[in-house]
């Protein structure tokens, strides 16, 4: 009897035990690789540091000089026009080329794989390509606007400030509205026939079908990748540094390179870090709001 | 001044560290390109490991056991010097069988982000490269050895040019072993100026002169194909720090240490006012450079006087190399003259250096020392600017080059007139902002009274920020 009971009791702490055993490792990586980097990160804000033999503690100053430093404001919003314009083209242009996708055309096999064709490349591949095809001098959209008489003298497309930033936002949107469109693709050939067969019987035209069968389908998908979409282009930093480095004059400077200059060019670890923080807390802002407002009842 | 000498202090230990750890023996070997000046390093006096200094007070690497050194040098990335220096590698490793060069790629543009991270994670390379602009930080952080004079030996040091040895000195301390020379002066097409008929311009007024008789639209279609100068404008160190020098033609230091820890800017005065609407003027409003200022960077310049699209241009003697490789027909058709200057202003440019440290935990520093003076010795100093044309700062060396080659006249001229930075270590956000300054009034219209009121402020709050 006694032995019965020994055995259960094993198997209940056996039972207790495993399951935290399998997630061990996946909870280690995680602590290592995201935790930690992330406390380091907020440790780093509260000192003026050179991260090797200086580390004075200066508490909240960098976080309150952040507050009120007027280029790090303008950064961000320069990020938050740059996130908007970026995340609307990505859903735009990712709807269209899904629903034409969708459809049975010729060729869609051959469709499909030239319109991923944009998220395959590099950033560091599409920047350099888009700044020699935008480039002042020997730029192709300079040469073909000069050789049909539409400009006399080449345009800065990089070098104004009036053009710098639309044209690193329709990069960016070039470059990321492959993932957004496979993913609603996937999508939409999830929802069922029948339903659109049904709404058509109903009366329902196209747009009515689309808002009515489409989007609430699509709804789960779209929420994630919304949130998704909008924290890595409120991070994008490599293809506008590769494109403009911030410039001209600020124009296109976004908080990612803000930060970056702080910690890498001018060693300002502490205030870097402190900036670092308030983009973490409005990333996960974002996802809160959006969640919220997204939420399937 | 106390968490400099806290700096020293951690410094020392470290190295107390690598001393005591370092290993070594007796024996004689000489170096084969400089045997006199390559034997004349002394062995660490505390040294506990066996005796590796020679009867004559050498250091004997042959001797010193198995040796390995990573080797960082951001031109072993380069296409014209890396495979040189890997040559370099090679044969000193043919000499001494027992040292394992490895040599370690890093572009300069990743040199300071990736030496924070290494000296963090304790994982310095043994030799890595180090330059002016962050010296300071590498000496506060405790990055480098602070024997390195020690090490290099009084022979050595006297054979290089005095500025480079200042340039390379913090607070009294060597923090690297200077290599390039980068005196700034105007490369040109001695070709077209001999042409037209021009002289070297000795003043700006002058320079524009000449840039605007250079300008041509030599295929006659009614804009200009040929620039008389191109400038970089681009917002990155390149661009910046040429304007520093600019500037000082016009009389204006960046920033003035006043002798009590305090900084002051030299960003409200009107030398500076002058300098950058000077800049603004020639590099965007007078049609002598080609379109697209703000977006040509140094590697946009010279490929543009390559391909005979400009004829003047502000750099290093390196841009020659660049020059050159991108059109070899270009060869015996540059040549070079000292910075025009504002009225006025007596000739002057700017004088500063990249070269090689041994790190703070180099466990054979005497060795690492030993490779950097046969890697810089008057005959691979030669060869390196025949392969690069970096101009070296070992005298002898220099002095064979511009004998030889009349493209190096005027950097010779100019640097008899250079001057040194004061070691700041806000320098790089001081060139930020008159990079900001003359983009907004480029690119955004701003005016340039706005734009130097902005620049001066931004400024005055980085001087005090790094005043004590």
């Amino acid at each position: 009897m006694k032995e019965k009971s020994r055995e259960a009791r094993n198997y209940r702490l056996k039972s207790a035990f495993t399951p935290y055993g399998f997630i061990l490792p996946a909870s280690l990586t995680i602590l290592l690789l995201v935790v930690y980097p992330i406390l380091y990160g907020v440790y780093i804000s509260f000192f003026d540091t050179n991260l090797v033999n200086k580390w004075n503690f200066v508490g909240l100053r960098y976080y309150l000089r952040a507050l009120t430093d007027s280029s790090f404001l303008h950064s961000l919003w320069k990020t938050m026009v740059f996130t908007v314009t970026v995340v609307g083209g990505h859903f735009l242009f990712g709807f269209i080329f899904a629903s034409i996708l969708n459809l049975k055309i010729k060729f869609r096999t051959l469709f499909r794989g030239i319109l991923i064709l944009p998220w395959l490349f590099p950033d560091v591949v599409i920047a350099y390509l888009f700044k020699w095809i935008l480039n002042t001098q020997g730029g192709i959209i300079n040469a073909l606007l000069m050789h049909y008489h539409v400009v006399r003298v080449p345009v800065g497309w990089l070098s104004t400030s009036a053009t710098a930033l639309p044209c690193v936002i329709l990069v960016s949107i070039w470059k990321g509205y492959p993932l957004v469109m496979v993913q609603i693709l996937a999508g939409i050939q999830t929802v069922s026939t029948e339903m659109y067969e049904a709404a058509k019987i109903d009366g329902a035209n196209a747009w009515q079908r689309f808002c009515y069968i489409t989007i609430p389908a699509l709804k789960p998908i779209l929420t994630t990748i919304l949130i998704l979409d909008t924290v890595w282009v409120f991070k994008q930093f490599t293809l506008i540094w590769l494109m403009t480095s911030g410039g001209p004059g600020s124009s296109t400077m976004v908080s990612a390179i803000e930060i970056y200059k702080n910690a890498f060019s001018y060693f300002k670890y502490g205030l870097a870090s402190a900036q670092s923080v308030y983009v973490l807390v409005i990333c996960y802002l974002i996802g809160v709001v959006f969640r919220r407002l997204l939420r399937d009842d | 001044m106390k968490k400099r000498n806290a700096a020293l202090a951690m410094s020392t230990l470290l190295w107390a560290g690598s001393v005591l750890s370092a290993c070594g023996s007796s024996g004689t070997q000489p170096t084969a390109a400089a045997p006199a000046e390559t034997m004349t390093t002394a062995a660490p006096a505390d040294s506990t490991q066996g005796t590796a200094e020679t009867a004559d007070g050498t250091y004997d690497v042959a001797g010193a056991g198995q040796v390995s050194l990573d080797v960082m040098i951001t031109s072993l990335g380069d296409s014209d010097g890396g495979p040189y220096l890997r040559g370099v590698m090679d044969s000193y490793m043919a000499m001494y069988p027992n040292v394992k060069l490895n040599p370690v790629e890093c572009s300069m543009n990743d040199l300071y982000t990736t030496l924070i991270t290494q000296a963090t994670a304790g994982t310095l390379p043994d030799i890595f490269t180090m330059s002016e602009a962050y010296s300071a930080n590498c000496l506060e952080m405790g990055m480098s050895t602070d024997r390195l004079a020690e090490l290099l030996g009084e022979q050595y040091m006297n054979g290089i040019i005095d500025a480079a040895i200042e340039n390379a000195t913090v607070d009294g301390t060597l923090v690297y072993m200077p290599w390039q020379n980068n005196t700034t002066a105007m490369v040109y097409r001695k070709d077209l100026f001999a042409e037209k008929g021009i002289e070297a311009p000795k003043t700006w007024d002058e320079f524009l002169t000449a840039a605007k008789t250079l300008t041509e639209d030599t295929d006659s279609d009614g804009t200009p194909d040929r620039y008389g100068c191109v400038f970089a404008g681009t917002r990155n160190d390149s661009a910046e720090s040429r304007f520093q020098t600019f500037a000082l033609t016009f009389g204006c230091d960046f920033v003035t240490a006043n002798g009590d820890g305090t900084y002051t800017s030299g960003f409200g005065t009107e030398e500076y006012k002058n300098a950058m609407t000077a800049f603004v003027n020639i590099a965007a409003n007078e049609g002598v450079t080609p379109a697209g200022f703000v977006e040509t960077g140094y590697s946009e310049a010279y490929t543009m006087i390559a391909a005979d699209r400009a004829c003047m241009f502000f750099s290093a003697s390196n841009v020659l190399g660049g020059i050159y490789n991108a059109n070899p027909e270009m060869r015996g058709k540059m040549g070079s003259f000292p910075m025009p200057t504002a009225p006025g202003v007596a000739p002057v440019t700017s004088f500063s250096s990249v070269g090689m440290t041994i790190s703070s935990t180099c466990k054979n520093p005497e060795v690492a020392a030993d490779f950097l003076k046969y890697m810089t010795s008057v005959e691979n100093s030669v060869a390196w600017n025949e392969a690069t044309c970096r101009l070296p700062v070992v005298r002898d060396a220099l002095t064979a080059i511009c004998e030889n080659d009349e493209a190096y006249a005027g950097f010779a001229a100019a640097s008899e007139n250079a001057v040194i930075y004061p070691a700041f270590a806000g320098l790089a956000e001081l060139r930020d902002i008159s990079g900001e300054c003359w983009q907004t009034v480029v690119s955004e219209g701003v005016s340039i009274e706005d734009a130097l009121a902005t620049a001066a402020s931004k400024a005055e709050e980085v001087a005090k920020s790094h005043s004590n």
